[in-house]
């Protein structure tokens, strides 16, 4: 596939120059951008080349045959799962591009003179319930309901029209036949099927479709709306955080979900980590929260960044419903619903860059954000780093492993090496030169940052996005009757 | 744990994020700063750095960087977002609180949240009307504490409100509604110029910083000479210049469509608060900034939508260091219970070199800020700021 990136020259001067680059991937899972850039001027340009094909969110469908990428283009990428031979207990499933669609397009909002990027920003699946497949997808301003459907007969034999679709003259038609089904090529086919705008003022985060797989709620920076899968011109506002006066904004709303059983209760984390747990049938308006998650900060680790590194990027309840994750900057936390007063478990992730908050903040890393997830089991979470690392945390076994995910590092098909990141002090960061799988803290690659990430709901197959690529790792089944525990050394990675 | 710029020093050159900024520890502060130390709280501990010159070097340069931040939209075509915004405004925020708790001169002239938060309210129509109402009660009262440094501040400061805002300039949504601007540079000048009327629906291209550089001197000598009229061109985006027109002269000039009195008034006060210390760093900074943006001819707030921005390692180019560092008269910075005492002492020779000569001048003003002990150079400005809050009670209440 071809995607067409635009280069913007900055001159030194005073006109301004646009060059078309043309990047050819090879697929869209391994992106090989080679640019050729074609300057129109002379002076010295500075070139950013802009790609469409950054990944920002990825998701597994409800039974994990299917799994959904966004990009930055405003594209769709779904693959699915083909499992080869499922009887052999080393079985390998692969997933193959299933439908690419363009979900959104970028647009003007010409009252505020501002554009509106048709980055994805979430994607969720709805429950299967026929032939065809449900998803929602949103960009800042609008969400879409896209039905993926596939086609594979098509009818033959029509009276009055030609195979080519030329009209017959129903004067030549001599005798009647009935038209029949005959088997085609695969074609998977996405069409939008409602649209849901005008709702959100500000940037929407997050999306969630209710256990009542009749509505959704989608929340931006101020506001929570819930939304009629079917009805597409009314929205009902259930969370509404602005105050009177914008001045006295100083904490917004960052994720939002919906309980995995109880359609009436859905939960919204805020900029300063806390998460407030609402019930609906409490009242029309959901400003006043049942439950609030918040733990006091630790005064030895305040800092001018404190609050920053205490937002919470992403909240997920477990499967079971009984517990809540959230992941803020340096942290994973666990929470158990029936206590607000501090999570139950708090897994660090990077706790090597708390010395480095002023140099993350100046280049603007202290502001990226991670996604976690859970695994079927609730026994494992999952959320990326940077330099392309991700950590898991097994739960029950109190283990947790650092795992790269790139192409250098491992080759397909073999076991991935747990990595670590060493932080000593003083000069040289302490690190053994002699173990190649350790890296210093000073090496890391800030740009190579992994903040999606996906579990499958049932198998140990997870989906892991760096910037421009999809890798996908699955668990070694060694044997099929062994405890479906996951221990780090297992991951085997499939592209 | 406490942030730690030692890192960068000791990165090896693959370091990821460039040179980073450099950190200059001014040794023989650490003496003088310590002793006035006795009456605040401890300075939170900072591993590697032991000295309360140390932390209030931080503590600035984490707020020139937020503050950077909060005015240059970050790399990416479309609105940088109400999180971040809201998040690098608490930084500012709290650092405010944190240089108000600890007292001293600095600590008036920040009074108040940072601006611009009206302006991320994307669902107001028109422009902002009519002066932001005063900060809650908790800033005024905020000033009680402030008690053993009341000689540091003429009396009637301590009983008015302060101005909501701080230093920095009107918003670009003084003239449009919508998110900021994305080249503050472009941003409305400063409405207050009584003799150019000003255009906000086409904003003029910002002029030369240099100019409005040395018009803040004419200022200031103004200032000291206790002159009337304002003299103020265009201020450079990040901080409006100081301006000692008293607050009873007409604004005629026809500050343009949108523009109220109330908020021209306002801004008065705000510049008559500000500090000029940052002023000089912010303009020397803005100076590179526009030298670092090539694009020139979109002025509009609709073209300007796209910025143009040059590649990722735009501060790194940018030589913070000289910009922040260099030029600090950190004699201001003294948190002594008799600041600008030795502040006055020390201006000549706490102050690091200048560019521009001007700078004892400004020194000179500022100390007289802290009027009491500073006698005859605090007259005319107590006056000036007495009159101003009359004509701010008159229009506000009505």
């Amino acid at each position: 596939s071809m995607c067409v990136c635009v280069c913007v020259c900055v001159c030194v001067c005073v006109c301004v120059c646009v060059c078309v680059c043309v990047c050819v991937c090879v697929c869209v899972c391994v992106c090989v951008c080679v640019c050729v850039c074609v300057c129109v001027c002379v002076c010295v340009c500075v070139c950013v080349c802009v790609s469409a094909d950054i990944i920002s969110t990825v998701e597994f469908n409800h039974s994990g045959e299917l799994l959904a990428t966004g990009d930055r283009g405003g594209r769709v990428v779904i693959f699915q799962q083909e499992v080869e031979n499922k009887s052999v207990p080393e079985y390998r499933s692969e997933y193959n591009v299933y439908s690419t669609f363009q979900s959104h397009e970028p647009e003007f909002d010409y009252l505020k003179s501002l554009e509106i990027e048709e980055k994805i920003n979430k994607i969720r699946w709805l429950p299967q319930k026929n032939a065809s497949q449900f998803l929602l997808s949103t960009n800042d301003k609008t969400i879409k309901l896209w039905k993926i459907s596939e086609r594979d007969k098509r009818p033959e034999g029509y009276n009055l029209k030609e195979e080519d679709g030329r009209y017959i003259n129903p004067g030549n038609v001599t005798s009647l036949r009935v038209p029949v089904f005959r088997p085609m090529d695969l074609m998977v086919e996405a069409s939008p099927r409602r649209v849901f705008s005008n709702a959100h003022t500000y940037h929407i985060n997050s999306i969630s479709v209710n256990s009542d797989h009749e509505t959704y709620l989608s929340a931006d920076d101020l506001r929570v709306n819930l939304w009629n899968l079917e009805i597409n011109d009314r929205s009902f506002n259930i969370v509404d955080i602005k105050p009177a006066n914008m001045e006295d904004l100083t904490e917004i709303i960052t994720a939002a979900e919906f309980h995995p059983h109880h359609c009436h209760t859905l939960v919204y984390s805020s900029s300063k980590g806390s998460i407030r747990l609402c019930d609906m049938r409490a009242s029309a308006l959901c400003d006043q929260h049942t439950k609030l998650f918040e733990e006091p900060e630790d005064p030895s680790n305040r800092s001018f960044f404190s609050e920053i590194i205490s937002s919470i990027s992403d909240v997920k309840f477990s499967h079971s419903g009984r517990y809540l994750m959230t992941r803020d900057y340096l942290t994973v936390k666990i929470w158990d619903l029936n206590m607000e007063t501090r999570p139950i478990e708090t897994y660090q992730v990077h706790e090597y860059l708390r010395n480095k908050m002023c140099s993350l903040y100046e280049n603007d890393c202290l502001f990226d954000k991670f996604e976690c997830c859970w695994n079927g089991n609730d026994s494992v979470v999952m959320t990326g780093s940077y330099n392309n690392f991700f950590r898991m945390f097994d739960r029950a076994q109190r283990r947790d492993a650092t795992l790269e995910a790139s192409r250098e590092h491992n080759l397909p098909l073999q076991l991935l090496k747990p990595r670590r990141v060493c932080t000593g002090g003083g000069g040289g960061g302490g690190c053994s030169k002699r173990k190649k799988d350790e890296i210093s803290v000073d090496s890391l690659d800030f740009n190579k940052k992994i903040l999606h990430t996906a579990w499958h709901p049932n198998d140990n197959i997870i989906a892991v996005a760096t910037i421009n690529n999809l890798y996908i790792f699955q668990d070694k089944v060694s044997d099929p009757d062994s405890a479906d525990d996951l221990s780090a050394s297992d991951m085997m990675c499939t592209i | 744990m406490r942030v730690m710029l030692a890192d960068t020093e000791q990165a090896p050159a693959r370091s990821m994020w460039g040179p980073g900024v450099k950190r200059k520890l001014e040794q023989d502060q650490d003496g003088e700063e310590e002793d006035g130390g006795g009456e605040r709280p401890p300075p939170p501990r900072v591993p590697g750095f032991s000295s309360r010159a140390s932390y209030a070097l931080q503590r600035q340069m984490v707020l020139n960087i937020s503050l950077v931040k909060l005015y240059r939209p970050p790399a990416g075509r479309a609105d940088p977002g109400l999180q971040r915004r809201i998040l690098i405004s608490n930084v500012i925020r709290r650092i405010h609180d944190d240089l108000r708790r600890e007292g001293g001169v600095r600590a008036l002239f920040l009074a108040a949240p940072p601006p611009g938060i009206a302006e991320l309210d994307e669902e107001k129509d028109g422009c902002y009307l009519g002066p932001p109402p005063p900060p809650p009660a908790s800033q005024a009262s905020s000033f009680g504490p402030t008690g053993p440094e009341t000689c540091l501040t003429p009396a009637s400061l301590l009983e008015e409100d302060p101005p909501p805002f701080f230093t920095l300039p009107p918003s670009p949504s003084f003239s449009s509604s919508s998110s900021p601007h994305p080249l503050p540079p472009q941003s409305p000048p400063q409405h207050l110029h009584p003799s150019q009327p000003v255009d906000f629906s086409s904003a003029p291209p910002s002029p030369p910083p240099e100019d409005s550089f040395s018009s803040a001197l004419e200022e200031i000598e103004e200032l000291d000479s206790s002159s009337s009229s304002s003299d103020s061109s265009a201020p450079p985006p990040l901080v409006p210049l100081p301006t000692s027109s008293p607050p009873g002269e007409p604004l005629a000039g026809a500050p343009g469509p949108g523009w109220d009195r109330d908020m021209e008034v306002e801004a008065e006060r705000r510049e008559e608060m500000e500090e000029e210390e940052q002023e000089e760093e912010e303009e020397e900074e803005e100076r590179e900034l526009m030298e670092y943006r090539p694009t020139s001819p979109p002025r509009s707030t609709a073209l300007a939508r796209r910025p143009v921005v040059p590649s990722g390692g735009f501060l790194t180019d940018f030589a913070m260091d000289d910009v922040l560092f260099t030029d600090i008269d950190t004699s201001m910075y003294d948190l002594g219970p008799c600041g600008p005492q030795a502040a006055g002492a020390g201006p000549g020779a706490g102050a690091g070199p200048t560019k521009v000569a001007a700078d004892d001048m400004l020194v000179r003003a500022i100390s007289g800020y802290g009027g009491g002990a500073g006698g005859h150079q605090g007259q005319p400005f107590r006056m000036d700021l007495a009159e101003l809050d009359h004509i701010m009670e008159v229009l506000v209440g009505s």
